[in-house]
């Protein structure tokens, strides 16, 4: 008990961050310096004609040295300490920001260290908020210890039930392992990535950095770029095949580099109100969820993943609406067979596994192809015929035949299912995507319906949740009325917290 | 206050399994219309945003190809016509936002072609607030507002309610608030 005293009680006083904070200060303005001058600077290393090699050197060492006076001046000019309720944080070198955020608005905590924070043995701590205008807050660097110390008085001080606040500080040490990645694990997750998306990520990223350099340095030199690329594959169709056929390549090289860098070492545990997870080999990161936080269980699977048997599961909390995403708690490579566990750490242990499922309406099918298959490629077809373009007429034959087929499938395969407590739904065609989640955490339930739905008696319904919205569409307007009244009945029976 | 009769439900959880026809309805309750002067609202602003195209559309057209030729009055008939078709669309929309009130959630529905029907439960308004526009105060209109913690999609904004209507309902809303978290 004394020694808890002890560790509390720095907190009390004025704090700066860890001495090594200053080097993340400094790599963070040269971060946001790069951000917003990098065309300038571009031009400054190109066109080094503008201006003589002695001034370029007083430039570069001007910069610098004010960079890292900066950087030394903000460190000295933060200070945190923690009152009873709330934590105090001091900081700015020309505006000065008193920041006082009370226990009650704080989300989540997560731990962060990249290669220098594990050198140094301290880590960046990010506390997601939820309410207030400036949703996230973070500590460039505090002591490994000193973390830990203050995310468990922070999390014991939260709850006001004030008797347990001592067992609460160490329930949230004790925990149970529930799965470990090693590097074979963490390649099966990287070649089944989605590698197509990120090929599309990469091409709309080099296009835009195409137009970027070529605003900032002028046509001549991506011209030359491309007069290169044209000489080495002759003819535009042979380039283009490759240059996918590359990307294609690179974009599994860089996912499987990415996923193994990302996930090294992935440790998912369970504590006892929670979860925990920690991963990642430059940059190591440990994210904590409660379990009442949860609004939703995802994972989703496609058949590479289904040979290996994983899923890439998902753990959405409950966050502040700018700040969704980065309270999530991801687990790439997670056995399809223990998938119940975690259904029933998060359901409850009663949870059971629907035996039937119920389908939407085949108008779904309808309504998508006309809009999706039939006029996107009538209009090409026309276009074709006015030209008497034959491949684009074949294009668009072929646009029209693999669509149908898809959507049909992604009618047939659209699947819900509601238990007593729980309402699971299943959708998707190559990659499947299944949510899950507690029918009392809803927050709105929302019947929406297209005139054509009007006519027909069908219905979209959208479970609104404290993290992201469930939507079935196209069921019989009973049937979500149906939905509508019991889950009304379930939430407003409730009185179990939700988040 | 014009309250729907309701069906209260016991607090108490159970589980017990549940007959699908003696849960309460959504759909029977009777939903109020808002205040038919809220029309008036609307009208206004949008010939306000009309009245400013109008200006526009003159002194572009008249200084361009002049006042009395005939895609000026083209344009002008364009002019017309949507007008009269926001209007039409503009009191049709009043007629079809409606709100209802029960024991233990609020409900709002609203849209012309594309109709929407959204319930929040009282135990899961996070607060709820009663805002007033400049327009809405000539013509004595008040907007209910009711945030829920599902983001902007889930939360209710039900316009042109007689400010005492208003009022009423935020101190009704307020005070399940309190009662939903005092069961907790």
């Amino acid at each position: 008990m004394l020694k808890r005293r002890n560790n509390v009680d720095w907190f009390l006083q004025d704090n700066r961050q860890a001495p090594v904070a200053i080097l993340m200060i400094i790599f963070n303005v040269i971060k946001s310096v790069i951000r917003t001058w990098w065309p300038i600077l571009l031009i400054l290393f190109f066109r080094s004609n503008l201006m003589g090699p002695d001034t370029g050197k007083l430039v570069v060492i001007g910069g610098t040295s004010l960079i890292i006076l900066i950087s030394i001046w903000r460190y000295f000019r933060f200070h945190f300490h923690l009152s009873d309720t709330k934590l105090h944080v001091q900081s700015g070198v020309f505006t000065r920001t008193k920041m006082d955020i009370p226990f009650d608005r704080i989300q989540t905590i997560s731990f962060e260290q990249n290669i220098v924070h594990q050198l140094f043995d301290v880590t960046r701590v990010k506390i997601d908020t939820a309410g207030s205008s400036k949703e996230e807050f973070e500590f460039a660097a505090l002591d490994q210890d000193k973390a830990e110390q203050l995310r468990s008085f922070i999390l014991s001080r939260k709850t006001p039930t004030e008797e347990t606040t001592a067992s609460d500080v160490e329930s949230i040490e004790r925990k149970e392992l529930l799965l470990h990645l090693d590097v074979g694990d963490l390649i099966k997750v990287g070649i089944s990535q989605n590698h197509l998306r990120t090929t599309g990520i990469i091409v709309a990223f080099l296009l835009g950095l195409r137009d970027r350099i070529n605003e900032a340095l002028g046509e001549g030199y991506v011209d030359q770029f491309d007069n290169l690329a044209e000489k080495l594959f002759q003819n535009t169709v042979s380039y283009a095949i490759m240059l996918f056929i590359l990307l294609i390549f690179l974009s599994f090289i860089g996912t499987l580099i990415y996923t193994v860098f990302r996930y090294y070492d992935l440790s998912f545990y369970k504590t006892n109100e929670g979860y925990k997870i920690q991963a990642g080999l430059l940059n190591k990161v440990e994210q904590a969820a409660l379990d009442h936080k949860i609004q939703i269980v995802r994972w989703v699977s496609n058949p590479l993943r289904k040979i290996f048997n994983i899923v890439h599961l998902r753990l959405y909390q409950a966050s502040s609406a700018s700040g969704r995403g980065s309270s999530n708690i991801t687990i790439p490579g997670y056995p399809t067979e223990t998938l119940v566990d975690i259904k029933r750490y998060v359901f409850g242990r009663n949870y059971l596994e629907p035996e039937t499922s119920l389908g939407v309406d085949r108008r779904l099918f309808f309504r998508r192809s006309i809009f999706l298959a039939g006029i996107p490629s009538l209009c090409l077809g026309l276009a074709a015929w006015y030209d008497g373009n034959i491949p684009l007429f074949f294009i668009a034959t072929f646009w029209l035949v693999a669509v149908t087929i898809f959507q049909f499938y992604y009618q047939r395969n659209w699947r819900f299912h509601f238990t007593v407590n729980e309402c699971i739904i299943t959708y998707g065609v190559i990659e499947r995507v299944t949510k899950a989640l507690s029918l009392f955490k809803v927050q709105a339930i929302q019947i929406k319906q297209t005139p054509y739905q009007r006519r027909q008696q069908l219905a979209n319904i959208i479970l609104h949740t404290a993290s992201g919205d469930v939507k079935i569409p196209y069921i019989q307007l009973t049937a979500a009325l149906e939905i509508k009244n019991y889950l009304l009945y379930r939430i407003e029976s409730s009185t179990r917290k939700w988040m | 206050m014009n309250q729907p009769s309701q069906n209260s439900i016991d607090p108490v959880f159970s589980n017990s399994q549940m007959d699908i026809d003696q849960l309460p309805k959504a759909e029977v309750i009777a939903y109020i219309p808002i205040e038919k002067k809220y029309a008036y609202v609307l009208y206004l602003s949008n010939c306000i945003f009309f009245a400013v195209l109008l200006m526009v559309i003159l002194i572009v057209l008249g200084s361009q190809i002049g006042l009395l030729h005939w895609i000026t009055f083209g344009t002008l008939l364009f002019w017309v016509v949507l007008l009269l078709a926001t209007l039409w669309f503009s009191s049709a929309s009043v007629r079809h936002q409606k709100y209802a009130i029960r024991d233990r959630d609020i409900s709002y529905q609203h849209g012309v072609f594309f109709r929407q029907w959204i319930t929040v439960p009282f135990n899961r308004v996070q607060h709820c607030e009663i805002s007033r526009g400049f327009i809405d105060n000539l013509f004595g209109l008040s907007d209910l507002r009711v945030f829920t913690a599902g983001g902007s999609s889930s939360d209710i904004s039900i316009p042109g309610l007689d400010p005492n209507t208003a009022h009423d309902l935020k101190e009704l809303i307020i005070n399940k608030i309190g009662h939903a978290e005092e069961e907790e």
